[in-house]
């Protein structure tokens, strides 16, 4: 066994800041190769390109799951506006794109992206349901916010929780 | 061959990697194996990054091994191709014999 240990830093960032999920296997991998021999910048170097590259490719995803949630909804809220009569169809609308939003972040593997649209269905859902209930004009007061917001909040938690790292409950599903 | 299952330069040697290695194809192995046919460093991430977009194309399949204390008791992830995987690198074998043909410059061998 080698003396000295491998940069304590480089590891945390790269446990904190690479998102894949064998990232367990890459720091193993990086501790055997400077067990044999590697230096310390060798393994600086190594650690700063896999952040980045995991970085890109998660910035990537975001994007475009985020681009694709956008034009999905609002093709689908202009479509209700415009050729079904406005409301309950636009709002109808806003719910199917954030939904689709979500299945879109998780076929993409977007942790950011999924927790955003998991955060903007429930608050969609919760402003359709009050709107059915109560009726537009009548749910306009304070509550009504309070009641959105706080079903959004349930939505990020929700979202937080599908696209939590040490599990992977969704994303490793497809491998 | 769908056009997903395509592979491009960097994933057909990550590919032919993990078949020279058989039972023993983890990350630094892999590596060693391209760097020493490539003869340049190859870079951790991008070698996971690629296997893991293989695993999604289901070109290989991955399963967890013994973690020891050189690692720093963390497993190993070991890799073995798919027959869908095969396919894949013969497909590729079979494009760039195709295209090395007739190419003058190339011919006999002579760069």
């Amino acid at each position: 066994m080698r003396a000295s240990r491998p940069p304590r830093l480089a590891d945390w960032l790269l446990f904190r800041l690479a998102s894949g999920s064998k990232r367990h296997s890459l720091v193993g991998d990086l501790h055997e190769q400077y067990e044999r021999g590697r230096s310390s910048l060798w393994y600086w170097r190594q650690a700063a390109e896999a952040i980045i590259l995991n970085l890109g490719m998660s910035l990537g995803r975001n994007a475009l799951a985020l681009g694709l949630f956008w034009i999905f909804s609002f093709a689908l809220v202009q479509s209700g506006q415009r050729l079904l009569g406005g409301w309950p169809a636009s709002e109808t609308g806003q719910l199917m794109g954030c939904v689709g939003g979500v299945l879109v972040a998780i076929q993409l593997r977007a942790r950011g992206a999924l927790v955003i649209t998991a955060g903007l269905s429930a608050f969609s859902a919760s402003e359709l349901l009050i709107h059915l209930i109560y009726g537009l004009r009548a749910a306009q007061g304070g509550p009504t916010h309070f009641a959105v917001m706080g079903a959004a909040l349930l939505g990020v938690v929700l979202g937080t929780t599908l696209a939590r790292p040490p599990s992977h409950a969704v994303f490793d599903a497809r491998g | 061959m769908a056009k997903r299952d395509v592979v491009g330069g960097f994933e057909l040697q990550v590919l032919l990697a993990v078949m020279r290695l058989g039972d023993d194809a983890y990350g630094v192995p892999i590596s060693d194996t391209i760097e020493k046919a490539s003869g340049r460093e190859v870079a951790a991430g991008s070698i996971y990054i690629t296997l893991d977009r293989l695993e999604s194309k289901g070109l290989v399949t991955s399963r967890m091994g013994e973690s020891t204390p050189e690692r720093g008791g963390r497993a190993k992830t070991y890799y073995q191709i798919t027959g869908k995987g095969v396919r894949a690198v013969r497909h590729a074998q079979r494009t760039l014999v195709r295209l090395w043909r007739g190419v003058p410059h190339l011919e006999g061998g002579r760069a």
